[in-house]
């Protein structure tokens, strides 16, 4: 190094003011240990970095009790090795003198005296903090995504099972090209309130976006008054809901009171609280259609199952369909459902 | 559309799926694969119906199910507590760890093909009966499925 020195420009060999330099520039805390591993000395940088005031303090305290937890024992380990004529690396975490909590990637390293012997060790420690931050922010986003892609897996395998089950029950019979259209729609409306409930990320879904939703692809919407409170529902009732709206709608295309441009159809829900124990209440009436007979329970396909049972299961409540000669009403009643927080 | 078991003497099968959809689409496959079926939205369901009634052979219950209990702990419960019923999970989860299961227990990721379950339940119920004829005799799969069809038809 000397005859760099000499080669770098002339007043730089033997001059002590290199070295002060040195080490009031250099960013690393740079430390010199007895053999013993008692701090003796700290460079200017050092201090700044270690945020100390007064090293006056720290001179002589043992430098790996500075280290907690496996610091420690690599601190120790570090100065043995240095003191072997070895570089003991570690990284580890410790304190300012502030208390302010710092990364360091730390190397202990020998200083001989003029017989080659080692008299004293050098130890250089470099801040950290950021990239340890940076790695570790990186290792709890790579988890999270881990656990939103297992989730998702989830949520797709068993939409898959639910499409699959709707086939299964809709291409039942003959007539390939009706169970098609049947099964088309039927995926439009599982679609759509995927779509609401999407929008809350599966948290919940209003009440009047899944009926609107469900009844989108059917024809006479202007022949349909929808009227309630604002209320949310939690995903699976609202699924089980958007489908059998969807299943009444058909139905009432097909034979009820949409099928005629005289018939209309009236949608209410509310949270009766008059009875001693409030029920939230849902009912879907026809009026104004062709008159209605009770189908045979041979007759009652898919959608009328999915309209009483899948209702009745997924809401724990009962579900009543009256076939009364002036149109079908539709009835649920179902332990109460919460008020929307989100005003509208 | 709960099956009159005592009417009949189809193996009954006790189907545990909390989602509706599935559970009835499950009941109606099975039913027409030639078994009586039970239903269950829960493992207290199911445990309710296991003190119930003596005559569930077979139990097909997911894994994912809501509340305390999932059909992980239902499988074991019913291992531990009746061990002549065979039992047969399903999950949508790809990782599920298959050595938690208990023994001599079948596992079909979902979505499963209805054909497949019920060659499953009719192996399982295939080697039940086989043991029981003569616990000193080991089987394969395939012989005491062929035995059982031979016995069945």
């Amino acid at each position: 190094m000397e005859q760099e020195l000499i080669a770098a420009g002339d007043g730089l060999a033997d001059n002590a003011d290199v070295l002060r330099s040195v080490l009031a520039g250099c960013g690393d805390c740079i430390k010199i240990l007895d053999l013993q591993g008692r701090l003796q000395f700290m460079s200017e940088g050092g201090k700044r970095v270690m945020e100390v005031e007064d090293f006056g303090k720290l001179k002589g305290c043992p430098w790996p009790d500075f280290w907690a937890g496996p610091g420690h024992a690599d601190a120790r380990n570090a100065v043995a090795t240095a003191i072997a004529g070895g570089t003991g690396r570690f990284k580890g975490a410790a304190n300012t003198a502030k208390g302010n909590p710092r990364h360091w990637d730390v190397q202990v390293s020998p200083i001989r005296g003029d017989a080659g012997q080692v008299t004293h060790l050098l130890s250089i420690s470099r801040d950290v903090t950021e990239e340890w931050r940076a790695v570790s922010e990186l290792h709890d986003a790579l988890e999270r995504q881990a656990l939103l892609a297992g989730e998702l897996q989830h949520r797709i395998k068993n939409t898959l099972a639910m499409v699959g089950a709707i086939a299964n029950q809709t291409m039942r019979g003959d007539d390939v090209a009706l169970a098609r259209q049947a099964f088309a729609a039927r995926l439009t409306m599982l679609s759509r309130a995927h779509d609401i409930l999407t929008q809350t990320s599966w948290a919940s879904a209003p009440i009047r976006d899944v009926i609107e939703g469900a009844l989108a692809s059917h024809t006479g919407q202007d022949r349909i008054a929808i009227d309630g409170p604002d209320l949310d529902l939690p995903p699976r009732q609202a699924l089980a809901l958007a489908l059998a709206v969807h299943e009444l709608a058909t139905n009432a295309v097909k034979y009820g009171a949409l099928s005629t441009h005289a018939g209309r159809v009236d949608i209410a829900w509310n949270n009766d609280v008059s009875e001693t124990e409030p029920r939230f209440r849902f009912i879907w009436t026809e009026s104004g259609g062709p008159a209605v007979k009770e189908p045979a329970a041979s007759e009652k396909g898919f959608g009328s199952r999915l309209i009483e049972r899948m209702l009745a299961s997924d809401f724990a409540g009962e579900v009543h369909t009256s076939y009364r000669p002036q149109g079908v009403a539709c009835e649920l009643r179902a332990p109460i459902m919460g008020e929307t927080t989100a005003s509208r | 559309m709960m099956a009159s078991a005592s009417s009949s003497r189809k193996p009954l099968v006790l189907i545990v799926e909390d989602e509706f959809l599935l559970r009835m689409d499950a009941m109606q496959m099975i039913e027409e694969a030639g078994f009586d079926v039970l239903e269950a939205a829960t493992a207290d369901q199911a445990i309710a119906l296991l003190e119930q009634r003596s005559d569930i052979a077979v139990i097909f219950t997911d894994i994912d199910l809501p509340g305390s209990m999932n059909g992980l702990k239902l499988a074991h419960a019913v291992r531990d507590r009746w061990p002549p019923i065979r039992i047969v999970t399903t999950s949508g989860h790809f990782n599920l760890d298959q050595d938690k299961l208990p023994s001599g227990c079948k596992f079909i990721p979902k979505p499963y093909d209805f054909r497949h379950v019920a060659e499953t339940i009719r192996d399982l119920m295939g080697m039940l009966t086989a043991v029981r004829l003569n616990p000193h005799m080991t089987y394969s799969a395939t012989e005491s499925v062929a035995a059982f069809r031979h016995r069945t038809a």
